[in-house]
């Protein structure tokens, strides 16, 4: 990372943490901005700023969306265009009346280092929102090859030589997705070139096909546990005595849920499940014999 | 970092996207922009436009506005760009409008906020006019009732190019894939070459006559959905990470209410059919075989309808009966103790 996390001090565990979780239209949304404001200036990337949207709870904070602001560099200081921002405010509170404003966004693109966005944005935010959140997404090329390149960041207030000040603490967070989320971006994810008409019923889509994909991806996360215990056995590769013991554990969580209550919720979901198809099958059958009478009556 | 950077390359390449081509889609030329808007190609031919593409980042806002709104109709604007014979919606935006389905005017009350709003974007580097509008059906499919057939006529006599796409929430979530449909209306006194050319979906009683009524007004456009390099990446980065919950939860758990309102449905229509059959049988000798045709069909479709929610529901099944194959299975013999 760069300059952004220079006022950045990492947290040493001071009071309760905060449980962040973070949905992907977030992402999408900030990667979007960025990637409109690059095309928009000949493919030169962009700094873009935005407001975080979502809901607090206690310690629980839900990021759920976001809005783009404006900004001006004035030489090497970065100020944001507060009015503009109200009005942005105002635009999402009659949309979205639950969400609040809990943070900011940016962007790190390595391309172009500009003033230290973070140190200059700051100030600003914290005039608006109590304990703002910074969120860094970065766009450089070849970010995240692994991981999600997201970074989460708190802000705690700490009195310096009797002037309050913000300091910054990397935050850990989770991604948080309900059905209707994970359909979509799985939608958007396995989208490719060529049109579908989405009223046509297209066997390679729906719920199955989900659950296919996403036991293939476990699948490939326990070859990867075996292949390591294998060349462990082998000796291969040195025995790491405390990988082995969190391998074990994992093993002692299963079977799952092999409770009699769990049991009898299957059965009953079986037992529905075959009335549902019991009762679809008449109707079928009753198509089919509707079709015949109608033949012999003709 | 060259290591990384190669590895984005293999990304690319595996995932069919390339960075010059695929995120040109992104670039707005406003010269071009004006010149087709001033030939206005489609005020000739009235099916002009046939396709849309729709970006990722606008089927998830859309997705996630229509959830948001539950069981109650909410309303949107779509912004994006003209291509040949192709809507390409780029974003969208809600409007502070909801239950949309009994008010022709609702579109006109969330005007002042579109103009106030699309006035803001342009500063924020969202460049693309207004190029059509969304709402929400959920529950009930993918089509255009009587008040929108009106709203979108007006709207493509005033301000065409007009496109109008309908999602439905609770639908998506009980088939596991995005319902969204595109339209655009018919102009007034203009008679489509093949009607009834449409794809079979099940409607819901109470809304089928207003279905029936205006299903030959308007046409649906083909759908593809696009993303930027970027989103791709971050895409496939997210699904390294929500996998688990596909595993976590259960459809059939999540779509009872809607499971149980459509058995409800269907069985109201099988009520009706029979009282209609009744009828018709007894007076079966002076019916001509043409009537008899539209009866048989309405209980084929009823068959459909019947058909589909077995097929969601064993879906739902199949999907808990291998999560309990996965995580329940114990082996016989095997006791996992630490050596
Ligand atoms: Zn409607």
């Amino acid at each position: 990372m760069e300059t952004d996390e220079e006022g950045a001090r990492e947290g040493k565990g001071g009071g309760a943490e905060l449980s962040i979780s973070l949905h992907p239209l977030v992402v999408i949304n900030i990667a979007d901005h960025s990637m409109r404001k690059r095309a928009q200036q000949g493919n030169v990337p962009q700094r873009v700023l935005g407001i975080l949207l979502g809901v607090q709870e206690g310690r629980n904070v839900e990021l759920c969306n976001s809005f783009e602001l404006d900004y001006n560099t004035n030489g090497e200081k970065l100020q944001i265009d507060m009015e503009f921002l109200n009005i942005k405010q105002e635009q999402y509170k009659k949309v979205f009346p639950k969400y609040e404003m809990l943070g900011w966004y940016s962007n790190s693109t390595q391309a172009s280092i500009q003033p230290d966005v973070f140190r200059s944005s700051a100030p600003q935010i914290g005039s608006i929102i109590e304990n703002p959140l910074y969120l860094i997404l970065d766009t450089s090329e070849g970010a995240g090859i692994r991981d999600l390149p997201v970074h989460i960041l708190e802000s705690e207030v700490h009195i310096i030589d009797d002037v309050p000040a913000l300091t910054f603490a990397r935050s850990t967070y989770h991604l948080e997705t309900e059905e209707a989320e994970r359909v979509s971006v799985d939608q958007a994810r396995t989208a490719r070139a060529g049109t579908r008409s989405s009223l046509l019923p297209s066997p390679d889509h729906g719920s199955t096909s989900l659950v296919h994909s996403a036991v293939t991806m476990l699948q490939k996360r326990v070859q990867c546990i075996l292949s390591l215990l294998q060349a462990m056995e082998k000796g291969e590769v040195k025995k790491d005595h405390r990988l082995l013991r969190q391998v074990a554990s994992l093993c002692q969580r299963l079977p799952a849920t092999d409770t009699p209550d769990f049991k009898e919720d299957l059965l009953q979901l079986h037992n529905d499940t075959m009335l549902v198809t019991y009762l679809a099958t008449m109707t079928k059958g009753t198509n089919s014999i509707n079709e015949l009478i109608d033949k012999v009556i003709l | 970092m060259a290591g990384a950077a190669e590895a984005l390359k293999r990304f690319e390449m595996e995932n069919g996207v390339s960075m010059v081509d695929g995120d040109g889609i992104y670039r707005f030329d406003a010269a071009e922009q004006t010149k087709l808007r001033e030939q206005k190609p489609w005020s000739k031919d009235a099916t002009y436009f046939q396709k849309v593409k729709i970006s990722a980042l606008a089927l998830l806002k859309m997705a996630m506005h229509a959830r948001s709104g539950g069981q109650l109709e909410v309303m949107g604007i779509l912004q994006g760009k003209l291509e040949d014979k192709t809507f390409v919606v780029m974003d969208a935006f809600a409007l502070p409008v909801e239950g949309t389905e009994t008010r022709v005017t609702a579109l006109d009350e969330g005007y002042e906020y579109m103009v106030h709003y699309q006035t803001t974007c342009e500063r924020t580097g969202r460049v693309e006019p207004v190029i059509g509008w969304y709402h929400s059906h959920p529950g009930y499919g993918c089509w255009l009732s009587g008040i929108d057939v009106s709203t979108q006529t007006i709207h493509q006599q005033h301000e065409d190019p007009y496109l109008a796409i309908v999602v439905d929430p609770v639908r998506t979530m009980a088939a596991g894939k995005v319902e969204i449909g595109a339209f655009r209306t018919y102009p007034p006194n203009y008679k489509p070459p093949d009607a009834a050319a449409s794809e079979y979906q099940t409607i819901p009683l109470d809304k089928i006559e207003d279905f029936g009524v205006h299903a030959n007004q308007y046409y649906p456009l083909d759908i593809s959905f696009f993303k930027s390099s970027l989103d791709s990446h971050l895409l496939a980065l997210l699904w390294n990470k929500y996998w688990i919950s596909t595993l976590s939860s259960s459809s059939l758990v999540s779509n009872r209410d809607y499971t149980t309102r459509s058995i409800k449905d269907l069985s109201e229509k099988m009520d009706q059919a029979e009282s209609q059959l009744s009828y018709s049988s007894r007076m079966a000798g002076y019916y001509l075989p043409g009537d008899k045709k539209s009866e048989d069909s309405q209980v084929s479709k009823m068959c459909k309808d019947g058909t589909k929610i077995a097929i969601e529901q064993l879906q739902g099944l199949i999907t808990q009966v291998a999560k309990d194959k996965l995580f329940n299975m114990r082996i016989k013999g095997v006791e996992m103790t630490d050596s």
